[in-house]
């Protein structure tokens, strides 16, 4: 049976194994019969204190809390669509968004939303219950419905509401858990945000698959991860190339232990170095290693094993069906095979489009397809090579930031002329990228970095803030005043 | 000569809370912000501050700020 979205899903794996358990956290246990009882709960609240019906927006602190999952799927039910947001958001990001989705109920944010009458604390949902016993007929979303709005970073550094519909995010779930094999047997320990869509993306395929999902704060205690794997018999994860950096810094190689244990292995967010592929390949010879390549509006739209495939480890591998993957030229013409172009996509899990942007969600699709910006080309097996990011976006860790964002804040200090922003490799080899800012003096000012670091701080998400700054006469720029980056990181 | 306070007061500066949030008993990871990015600036803060340099082997048994506490004071050669 094909189900319309992830919450009929649960309630279906609820009626059939209803003491499985979902989630533990905290040492905590949430079955599935819990789960479907505190998502209903969830729903009557939302309806009864808020009057919340089909399209309403709900602003959701997406932490790593089994309050966010009840108050996910329970506005689902409600037919109301969730935005899911960093619980660190800065104040602007936040406003941006409040007002472009005009949200009914924003769940968690005490800090930043405290001026919002409908403000409420995620902590309400552990608390409220509902007798299963009395349900008659669920009324489930439909699968064109819009599920989510998530916000992701733009090149101009301005948020873009990316619309997931029920469909995309269950077809997403069912494509990942066909590839990696996952079923009702999988333990996973989550370490990543939920506020992005990997994190996010794992949690819902563990639900749709009917495993169980073990919450972990992050993996900053890798102590404590591999405790858990070990106490509670994990058989997978996910993580991004970041993560893995820091995995190796702060344990070395002891993840080998678990290569008896662990069924797979999700990496995926940015690129990762060929060594840090093998050494995973040779440390974890029993385990499934999917790589995957994807971006909010097309999730995980080509994947890659690293034992199957290991000749083509540098590829970001293949579309499966019903994913489509071709490159295609500025004018949307279909290249041929080895040609590079724009990689574009097609199929069930991509983007019903921008919220409120119809001007961006028609110039980022041609002929059906998905416009990625991603430039590369496909190679006579199928196996698609990443040669470019078309964005400047910079990966700091797995989080994408926008060099304008960075830009904007640093050129409102009076004594600075012109600035700009690219990604340099951390020097510490652990975040993949970091910032690093070229600035140019107003004429007679003087200053430090320091001066400039003080300037900014507070206004910019801590990973956003530059770690390398370099005075400069002048920021090259095109005829036109687009700023060359690439001639900066040369 | 006991480091706890400044272990703290470091540990605090990089989470952007106050230094009350956090005990010799706070474990990392416990308080939302302290995830590995901040982890990684407070392990190369301490570096600097005590001019000391964590061995990978040491850093993987940190697990709270005791065991901080007690990895630098060693280090720093105080029992």
């Amino acid at each position: 049976m094909i189900y319309q979205s992830i919450v009929e899903k649960i309630f279906h794996i609820a009626d059939l194994t209803p003491n499985a358990n979902a989630i533990i956290y905290d040492n905590k246990k949430i079955s599935y019969w819990e789960l479907t009882s505190k998502i209903l709960a969830a729903k009557e609240y939302f309806i009864n204190k808020f009057k919340i019906k089909e399209g309403d927006r709900i602003i959701l602190s997406a932490n790593k809390d089994p309050g966010f999952i009840f108050a996910y799927f329970g506005a689902h039910l409600c037919g109301a669509i969730v935005v899911p947001i960093d619980p660190e958001i800065n104040k602007d990001r936040f406003q941006f968004i409040f007002e472009k989705t005009k949200p009914s109920v924003i769940v968690g944010l005490s800090k930043i939303g405290e001026q919002f009458s409908n403000l409420i604390d995620i902590s309400i949902f552990h608390n409220l219950n509902y007798d299963l016993n009395t349900t008659n007929l669920i009324d489930f979303p439909e699968s064109d419905e819009i599920a989510d709005i998530i916000f992701t970073t733009g090149t101009t550094g301005q948020a873009k509401g990316v619309m997931l519909s029920h469909k995309n995010i269950t077809a997403a779930a069912t494509n990942i858990n066909a590839f990696i094999g996952n079923n009702q047997n999988d333990i996973e320990i989550l370490a990543l945000p939920i506020s992005h869509s990997f994190g996010l993306g794992r949690l819902r395929c563990v639900l749709h698959s009917g495993g169980t999902m073990i919450l972990l704060g992050s993996f900053a205690n890798v102590k404590k991860l591999f405790r858990e794997i070990e106490l509670n018999a994990v058989t997978g994860m996910a993580m991004v190339p970041s993560s893995w950096l820091y995995i190796k810094r702060m344990s070395g190689q002891r993840i080998a232990n678990f290569a008896n244990q662990l069924k797979y292995l999700e990496i995926g967010s940015a690129p990762m170095e060929l060594e840090d592929k093998i050494l995973l390949t040779d440390l974890l010879p029993n385990t499934k290693i999917c790589m995957h390549y994807g971006l909010t509006e097309a999730s995980r739209s080509t994947f890659i094993e690293f034992h199957s495939q290991k000749e083509y480890i540098n590829s970001i591998g293949k579309a499966t069906p019903p994913i489509s993957v071709v490159i295609m030229n500025e004018t949307g013409v279909i290249l041929p095979t080895n040609s590079e172009g724009e990689i574009c996509v097609k199929g069930n899990t991509v983007s019903l489009g921008y919220w409120e942007d119809p001007f961006l969600t028609l110039k980022s699709q041609s002929d059906g397809y998905f416009r990625t910006g991603d430039w590369g080309s496909i190679d006579n097996q199928g196996f698609i090579h990443l040669k470019s990011r078309k964005k400047d976006l910079i990966n700091v860790g797995g989080k994408k930031v926008s060099p304008v964002e960075i830009e904007s804040v640093i050129i409102a200090i009076s004594e600075i002329k012109e600035c700009a922003c690219i990604g340099i490799p951390d020097p510490k080899g652990l975040l993949g990228e970091v910032v690093k800012a070229f600035l140019v003096k107003e004429e007679n000012s003087e200053f430090s970095f320091d001066y400039v670091k003080k300037q900014i701080e507070g206004k910019l998400e801590f990973y956003k803030m530059p770690v390398a700054f370099e005075w400069i006469d002048e920021i090259p720029k095109t005829s036109n005043g687009k700023i060359q980056r690439h001639l900066l990181k040369q | 000569m006991d480091c706890e306070k400044d272990v703290i007061n470091i540990i605090a500066k990089v989470l952007e809370v106050s230094p009350e949030l956090i005990n010799e008993e706070t474990a990392i990871g416990d308080i939302q912000e302290w995830d590995s990015l901040r982890h990684l600036i407070i392990i190369s803060e301490l570096e600097k501050e005590f001019q000391i340099s964590f061995e990978p082997e040491e850093i993987m048994d940190l697990e709270d700020v005791s065991d901080i506490v007690a990895a630098i004071n060693e280090r720093k050669g105080v029992i």
